[in-house]
Order: C-alpha cells, then structure tokens, then sequence
C-alpha cells in the first residue's frame, strides 16, 4: 500500500473513533495499533508495552502532576477574592476601569497555574459577580475573561507546554521562558483592546464609584503579595537556573500549601480533594501522551510523517506559506479536539514536516500553544467556553460571540510572532546565556 | 451485591495509592532539594519519582475513567437520538474492553521478562523493573474490568458511570 492511501485510511480512521465517542487516549493507542500492523511485522503489542511505559516513567513528566496539583490547591483558597481586592483600586483610573480585574487576574494567576480552564474558574467565579454588580456590560466581561483566561497556557507554568516538551523533546525550562514574553504581551493587547472599547462604548461603563487614595492603594496591594511571592518563587528559580521544572513545581506545591494555610482555607478535605482533582488529572494527560508516544513510534515504523516531510520540502512551499497553512488547520481542527490532544498529535505526525521546512522547535512549541489556546474559545468544543457557559449560564455561542474580539487579536498575535520570532526566542537565549 | 461493593472498594483502593504516590513524588523532590542544602544526595531519585508517576497513572485509569475525567468527543454521538446514542456507548465500551484486555497481557508479558532477566533500573539503586512494571499490568487489568463494569451496566440499562459523574461544570 502506497503512504498517501495509508495516511487517508489512518487518517480517516482516527476520525471515526473519535467521533464514536472513544477515549482519545484509547483511539490513538488503536490507531498506532492499525498503523504498525499495516507496515511492519514488528510485534505491535508488545512495542506498545514498552513505549507506553517508556514515555510516562519519565523524570521530566513528573513536572507535570506537580503543577496539576499546584493549580488544585490554590483553586479551593481565597486567591480570587485577595486578587480582586488588592488589583482593583490600582485600575479604576484606566478606561475601562475593573473590565481590566479579569485580564491581569487571569494573567496573574496563569503564572501559579497552569491551566486554562482552572483560570477561568478561579477568576470568572470571583470577578463575574463583582462586575456585574456594578453594572459592568455583561457581554465585554464574559467575553475578556474567556480570552484571557487561554493565557493560562501560555504563561509559565504551563502544563501544555510540559506536554508538548516531553513530546517533542525540548527542554520544558527553555519553553516555558519562552512563553513569557507572548504572554505579557497578548495581555497587553487584551487589555488596551478592553481600554479602546470602553472609551468608544463611554455608556455601557459605570461611572467611577470608589476613589482610593495612593496609600490606601498600596495597603490594599498587601493582599497580592503571597501571589506575587509565589510567582517570584516558582518562575523566578525557573529563570534564574536554581531549580528544574520538575524542582520548581515542588516548590509551587509547598508555596500554595503554605499560602492555603495562611488563609485558613487549608483543611483534611481539601488537602484530599485537592490531591484526588491531581491524581485524575494527571492520569488523564499522562494516559493520552502514552497513547500519542505510541501513535508516534507507529508513525516512525509507516514512514507517514517522513513521507510528509519530503512532500512538503518537494512542494518549495515558504515557511510562511507552511504556517498558514497549519494555522487554519490547527483551528479546525482545535474545534473538535482538546488542546493536550491536538498538541500531541502535532508531535506525532507533523514536526518532522516543521524540521524539514527549517523552523524552530522551540519556537513552533509557543505558536501550537498560541493556536491552541485559539481554539479554546471557538465553539462547538472549546474547554472555556464551557467552563463558562457553566459559570455564568450563558450559552456557549453567546460567550463564543462576546469572545470573538479576544479571538480576533490572537490572531494578530499568531502574525506577530511570524513576523517576529525574535519574541519567543530572545529571552531563552539570554537566559541560557547567563547561566 | 457484594460484586459490586467489592469492585467500588477496589476502584477507590487503587486510587488513594494514586493519589499518595503523587504526593510521594512531591515528597522526593523535596527532600531531594533540602538535601542538596546540606549535601545530601537521595539517591536515585530522579528515576523512583518516575517510577511513581507511571504507577499513580496506570492505577488510577479505572477510577478516573469511571469518574468521567478521560476525555471523549461527545459532540456527534450527543446528537443521536437515545438508540443510537445508547448502541454507540455499548460499541465504544467494547472496544475499549478489548483493547484494554490487549494492552493488559501486553503489560503483563513486559513485566514478566524484566522479572526473567532480572532488569534493573538506572541510577545508584537498581530498582527490579518489574517492581513498577506490574503496577501497569495491574491498573490495566483494573481498567479492563472496569470497561467491562461499565458495559454491563449500560447493558442493563444504566447510565454509563462516566456520564452521570462527568465533573462537567455544565448544567
């Protein structure tokens, strides 16, 4: 059989699984399955066996439930609340006024968390009463809190990005500085985006209603600080070369641990509740990177993505063009699947094709993420927009609709790191030039 | 039934070892980093931590599975109508079964040979392989019968466990 009729079958029977309603990890394992037993006479099975348990009794993956775990204690304490009251008399004065609550909430808290739906959660639950009561436009906060909630898997620690290191073989240190610049600066542009509306929208923003003056600003401002103290703790010795990712996660558990019990949120149930939310998140991940390091294995033995490879180099096609290309398909493709699963697919079947064409691991690492976090918000499967279709009982088209301006500037931040890759690989290198 | 009272017991068994195996890896790492401060190194922790990591996995697949956390595309079958929906879930929780039982003699046959030719891990102490390796052949054989739990009950016209405990946050 010809490698072009391959893929399709194979293509088209991943597909048909997944749209049955098999697991994703259970669909990829039968895939690589099928793949190996078309091309080879290797024992499929028993190579399964081993890369499974190869790809997750790995040190590098332990990062990974560490950070899972991070985001579940901090999730059951007072941060939302601490965040809200310690950011707010520091925004009154811009346009838009707490509009910007909900951007640097989620980007502050993507930074100890890291994942998107979580963000949503903590923040939206926290800053969607307070806004809308007083009397904020329903449609501009839902639709700035489901944009900026996708930061959470940008800005460092993040677990898809952990996902995509393990994967693709790249250092999970170096991916997550890299994130951190794209991140600021989609924040950035969500934010003056939010300031832009509001100035041209002057009706639908309450009137000032809470004058603080400077002091009481910097008082208020004590309630961020066990956040901030984390944050410096887990990326700064991430960045300042002192401890791994899987070290510094450790350190996140202690640091949310201790922050837990200094806002007496910390008790018995939580603590187990906390650890239960990890132990099924993690075996999630963990159960679908198996299933794509064995889809990936499958691949090696098919000669698919080789075969892509050279199709791609054979067609002279730009990088650019490559991208663009890869673009639409990953936000098609983002509206049928979750983030974890797109991105290990990616790994399995198309970075050889990226290899070939001269683009950067490191760099394609942060554009997946971008385009993923894209995908997040498109209906009809995006993790955020259920998370806050359940949060606010709005439907997911409706909140898909109040985030299309948020969508609208991801992209121009996906032609933005095109343009300039130097965004995402100028802080690593400084970084490892350092240390 | 007691079946189904020792099944649950055994479900929750694995997953609480899940669970203190997560927390172990937390608590090897840590000791590893205050034991570099005064010159202590524990000794192959980077690969025990691993160890532990694949163990948490593979036991806790069935509770989580049953719990509804593994993900799946509901968008098409969600959409037939009851039927149809209900024969999907029966054809998807067969194959499963079947790959699951697949998998698991697979994992079992791995753990088998490291056990035969004595493999041991990396590092400064050399873990018998397939110490943690049963811990995959257990957990599949766990997933296996949960697959199978699962099929029953929506033979018998249940809802499917995963569905109803889905921590969806939808309404």
């Amino acid at each position: 059989m010809d490698i072009a009729t391959a893929s399709i079958i194979l293509a088209i029977g991943l597909l048909v699984l997944l749209a049955a309603g098999l697991w994703v990890a259970i669909a990829l394992l039968i895939v690589g399955l099928a793949a190996m037993s078309m091309f080879s006479s290797a024992p499929a099975g028993a190579i399964m066996a081993t890369t499974v348990w190869g790809s997750i009794s790995t040190w590098t993956l332990t990062a990974l439930p560490l950070f899972v775990w991070m985001g579940e204690i901090l999730f059951r304490t007072r941060l939302s609340e601490d965040m809200f009251g310690g950011l707010a008399p520091w925004l009154t004065r811009l346009p838009g006024r707490l509009m910007h609550v909900n951007i640097l909430g989620c980007a502050v808290f993507a930074a100890v968390s890291g994942s998107s739906a979580a963000t949503a959660m903590t923040i939206g639950k926290m800053s969607v009463p307070e806004l809308s009561q007083r009397g904020y436009d329903e449609k501009q906060i839902i639709g700035s809190l489901a944009g900026s909630a996708t930061l959470g898997l940008l800005i460092p620690p993040s677990i898809i990005l952990i996902v995509y290191g393990v994967a693709a073989e790249e250092s999970i240190i170096r991916l997550f500085i890299a994130g951190i610049i794209p991140g600021i600066l989609l924040a950035g542009m969500f934010m003056g985006y939010v300031a832009f509306w509001s100035m041209m929208n002057p009706e639908k923003v309450p009137a000032m209603s809470e004058r603080y003056t400077l002091w009481q600003r910097v008082v208020a401002s004590r309630r961020l600080l066990p956040v901030i103290l984390l944050i410096g703790f887990v990326i700064g010795s991430i960045y300042a070369g002192l401890a791994t990712a899987t070290e510094a996660a450790c350190l996140g558990v202690v640091g949310a641990l201790a922050l837990s019990a200094l806002s007496r949120t910390l008790s018995w149930s939580t603590f187990v509740d906390s650890l239960i939310g990890a132990t099924k998140t993690s075996c999630m991940i963990c159960f679908i990177l198996a299933g794509a390091a064995f889809l990936s294995t499958a691949m090696g033995f098919t000669g698919i993505p080789r075969g892509l490879a050279e199709w791609i180099r054979d067609m002279q096609l730009s990088p650019y063009a490559l991208l663009a290309a890869l673009t639409l398909f990953f936000i098609v493709l983002g509206c049928f699947l979750d983030g974890i699963s797109v991105v290990v697919l990616t790994v399995a079947v198309i970075l050889p094709m990226i290899e070939a064409a001269g683009i950067d691991k490191l760099w394609f690492g942060i554009y997946v993420v971008l385009v993923v976090e894209m995908s997040q918000i498109t209906p009809p499967v995006g993790f955020n927009l259920f998370v806050i279709q359940g949060l606010t009982g709005r439907n997911i088209l409706y909140v898909a609709k109040a985030a299309l301006p948020f969508f609208l500037l991801m992209c121009v931040a996906v032609v933005l790191l095109i343009a300039f890759p130097d965004l995402v690989t100028w802080l690593p290198e400084v970084a490892t030039a350092r240390n | 039934m007691l079946l189904r009272r020792v099944l649950d017991a055994l479900y929750l068994a694995s997953a609480a070892l899940a669970a203190i195996l997560l927390a172990g890896i937390g608590v090897l790492i840590l000791a590893q980093i205050v034991g570099r401060f005064f010159g202590i190194i524990v000794p192959s922790a980077n690969e025990i931590s691993g160890f532990f990591l694949a163990t948490s996995t593979f036991l806790a697949l069935a509770y989580s599975f049953r719990a509804g956390s593994h993900i799946r595309v509901t968008l098409v079958v969600s959409h037939l109508p009851k039927q149809l929906h209900n024969a999907s879930v029966v054809l998807a929780l067969s194959v499963a079964t079947v790959l699951s039982g697949y998998f698991t003699f697979y994992a079992y046959n791995l753990a088998a040979e490291s056990l035969r030719y004595g493999d041991l891990s990396d590092g400064l102490i050399g873990v018998p392989l397939w110490i943690p390796q049963s811990s995959m052949a257990f957990g599949l054989v766990m997933m296996t019968i949960a697959c199978l739990d699962e099929l029953v009950r929506v033979l018998r016209g249940r809802e499917p466990s995963f569905e109803e405990n889905t921590e969806s946050v939808l309404e």
